[in-house]
């Protein structure tokens, strides 16, 4: 057809325009795609990174925090304040536990209420503690350098210079699970990714950080407030940000614990994603003290070099995407607008001798087009040389989900915590940064560049249209 | 349309054209009354800025009279619409400038098709057609080169195959030969009477060119946007053919 003949050799021989347009388009594409690219890459890695941290959608959890104003010990501090004077005599050998969480423990019974919800499926109740375990010889109180200098570490305490070697100084965070429920509640079985889950009274899993530290294995002992378990499984995942190191039998806890018909968590699971908020509101109407934290709440408070990047990703890639593609736009059109001008005469011949309007109009816009359709194709090579170099680059992200509900222990007055003490309290996960570019995607990016070349072809069409064929006399041009 | 003598290519009667209005308003043609036969030659003749290629656009239905009637074949320019317009264009008139105005993107053989493509005939037949004008101008072996690569005189020719190439009633030509060497513009001027011999076409040229004017059957002056007087052979237009 002649007037694709027209227009390839227009782009063929008045090829800087040609080059120009369509790199800029290009490269507006191409930076769409890419940001695009990087922000589902960031998406792929927060949904595999969250999932584990923060459960799945329906899911909740009912806690209630210590009041601060209440003062004083927290009322489930079995031992009440740790300190060495209280262990016994100077040399003397003691061998300790102590019980304590930052949630206040409720009767079991509570769940009936939260149960009788509107919006709530199933419930499942839990206990959650630190568990730690203090060993050792009671120091001397006179406050000299009596410790080894060796190791010690220097503390802000003015009594102690730091945990005497004598002095062992262990916390583990143990959850009491309702075993009667596999699917729901701080251990279920899909969570289990070695061995079996709970099924006896000396049953305990253990976390899979946990059993890596501690060199764990299925059939192993573990204590647990100075009793001993058999390691019957390892769990996986952390669900809900509850990760504790050791799960066993809810009676079991509580028993060792001295808690007997207490909990401090539900798990409450919602007939319908779409609820989630609705049904949190009225649990904690319904149970006054109570706070629920949902997975949207957890997927708020995760941190770390994933949500910077997701953040940096969301807003800066963004701004810079539309600002290259309203700047790629601009170009094209004024580049377009330059070349009607300059061909005015060579227009205005096409209707003098018979050309009617919408030929004319069309030729120049059908130009701008297919010019974004190169600018198009070339962006979205752009794009995926972009992404496959961020995939090469193998940038590692992490994500990390400090646990609200799981006590954390701080260090007993008079003992420097051991380091990594709190380590448990806290969710981390690793991802490596992919860029997918999906065909849809690319269909977009083409799309995009089209329509630039369609924005421009337009303006250039208008102004063509109005040439007179008179143009085609004029002596100058 | 009035009863308009068949033997008339064109009409004017009192046909005024204005550029710009208000005090910039510039008077380019003025009551002008002018009757062209069909297969006339016409030189128009004038100094510079006294109309011709004013004239020669409303004659080519480029624009429309400010005032007055023009009549092509009995249609009335002035009341056509655009489309009809371009549709003349297309089919009754051919146009030669005198800058070529070839599209250089184009080849030889593309710039004669370029006028033929409008009329939907399919790729062989625009093909075969231009080929034909080309030849017919004595080019054909100039068809795939580009406007570039031509010279003034071959341009000039690619030109008149594209304005012939829908086969007019009408050729428009303003200063052919204008920006030729004298050598040069003889050949295209004996190339376009030989096309007039052949065809009986009706011819209107405009020229600065006293020797062209002079080997006219029919000559027109212009001077100040008016018919300042007229020079015939009066066998001419009538017999020869
Ligand atoms: N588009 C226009 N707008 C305003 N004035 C115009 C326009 N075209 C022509 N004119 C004016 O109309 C008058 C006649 O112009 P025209 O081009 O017809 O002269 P011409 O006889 O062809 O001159 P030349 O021999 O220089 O080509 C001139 O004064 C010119 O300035
Ligand atoms: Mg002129």
């Amino acid at each position: 057809m002649f007037y694709i003949r027209y227009l390839g050799a227009e782009l063929r021989r008045r090829k800087g325009r040609t080059i120009l347009t369509a790199t800029c388009l290009a490269l507006g594409v191409g930076l769409v795609v890419s940001v695009t690219a990087l922000s589902a890459g960031l998406d792929d890695a927060q949904s595999e990174v969250l999932e584990p941290l923060t459960g799945v959608g329906t899911e909740m959890s009912v806690a209630r925090p210590m009041e601060i104003e209440e003062g004083g010990p927290p009322p489930d501090a079995g031992g009440g304040p740790i300190g060495l004077d209280n262990l016994g005599k100077a040399g003397e050998k003691f061998d300790t536990y102590q019980y304590v969480s930052t949630d206040t423990s409720f009767p079991a019974a509570k769940r009936k209420q939260v149960a009788a919800v509107d919006g709530v499926d199933a419930t499942a109740v839990g206990l959650t503690l630190s568990v730690a375990h203090v060993s050792g010889r009671v120091p001397e109180q006179s406050g000299s350098g009596a410790a080894p200098a060796t190791g010690a570490p220097p503390t802000g305490s003015a009594t102690a210079g730091g945990p005497p070697d004598s002095i062992n100084f262990e916390t583990t965070t143990v959850s009491g699970v309702d075993t009667s429920d596999r699917d729901l509640g701080l251990l279920t079985a899909s969570q289990i990714t070695d061995g079996f889950y709970i099924s006896g009274a000396s049953d305990a899993v253990v976390s899979r950080s946990y059993a890596t530290q501690e060199g764990l294995a299925v059939g192993d002992t573990v204590d647990v407030g100075g009793k001993d378990f058999e390691v019957v499984g390892i769990s996986g995942g952390a669900v809900g940000g509850q990760s504790s190191d050791v799960y066993v039998e809810l009676d079991r806890l509580q028993e060792l614990a001295d808690l007997e018909g207490r909990v401090n968590a539900v798990e409450v699971q919602a007939a319908s994603a779409d609820e989630v908020q609705a049904v949190s509101d009225r649990i904690e109407s319904a149970f006054p003290g109570s706070e629920v934290t949902t997975a949207s709440d957890l997927a708020e408070q995760v941190s770390g070099s994933l949500v910077d990047a997701e953040n940096l990703s969301g807003k800066l890639g963004t701004a810079l995407a539309i600002v290259a593609l309203i700047g790629a736009f601009g170009i094209t059109t004024l580049v377009t607008l330059s070349s009607v001008a300059k061909r005015t005469r060579e227009l205005g011949t096409l209707k003098a001798i018979g050309w009617r309007q919408w030929l004319v109009v069309r030729q120049v816009a059908g130009e701008s087009v297919v010019q974004g359709l190169i600018g198009g194709l070339l962006g979205v090579a752009v794009g995926l040389a972009a992404a496959a170099a961020i995939g090469a680059a193998g940038i590692s992200l992490d994500a990390s989900l400090e646990s609200a509900s799981s006590g954390g222990i701080p260090g007993p007055a008079g003992v420097g915590g051991p380091p990594g003490a709190d380590a448990a309290t806290s969710v981390a996960s690793t991802v490596t940064l992919g860029a997918p570019v999906s065909p849809g995607m690319a269909l977009l990016a083409i799309g995009l560049a089209v329509l630039g070349g369609l924005i421009a072809g337009v303006f250039g069409g208008i102004r063509a249209a109005r040439l007179s064929p008179a143009e085609a006399l004029r002596s100058l041009g | 349309m009035t009863g308009s003598n068949s033997n008339h290519a064109y009409e004017l009667d009192s046909v005024t054209k204005v550029y710009g209005s208000g005090t910039t308003a510039v008077t380019a043609l003025e009551e002008v009354d002018l009757e062209i036969a069909s297969g006339e030659l016409v030189a128009i003749v004038g100094s510079s800025g006294s109309g011709k290629s004013t004239l020669l656009q409303l004659l080519g239905g480029l624009d429309r009279p400010s005032a007055g009637r023009l009549a092509l074949d009995g249609l009335e320019v002035g009341r056509a619409g655009d489309r009809e317009l371009a549709a003349i264009r297309l089919r009754t008139i051919g146009f030669v400038f005198q800058q070529f105005n070839l599209i250089p993107t184009l080849t030889a053989a593309e710039n004669v098709e370029v006028a033929a493509a409008p009329l939907g005939l399919d790729g062989s037949r625009l093909r075969d057609r231009a080929a034909a004008m080309l030849d017919r101008v004595g080019l054909a072996d100039r068809a795939a080169h580009l406007p570039a690569e031509l010279s003034g005189g071959e341009q000039q020719r690619v030109a008149i195959a594209r304005s012939l190439v829908n086969e007019p009633e009408v050729l428009l030509a303003d200063e052919p030969t204008g920006n030729l060497d004298s050598a040069t513009g003889e050949q295209i001027l004996g190339l376009l009477r030989d096309l007039w011999r052949e065809s009986g076409m009706t011819i209107v040229l405009v020229t600065h060119d006293p020797s062209i004017a002079a080997d006219s059957p029919r000559v027109i002056r212009l001077a100040d946007g008016r018919i300042a007087g007229e020079d015939r052979e009066p066998l001419t237009a009538t017999v020869v053919r």
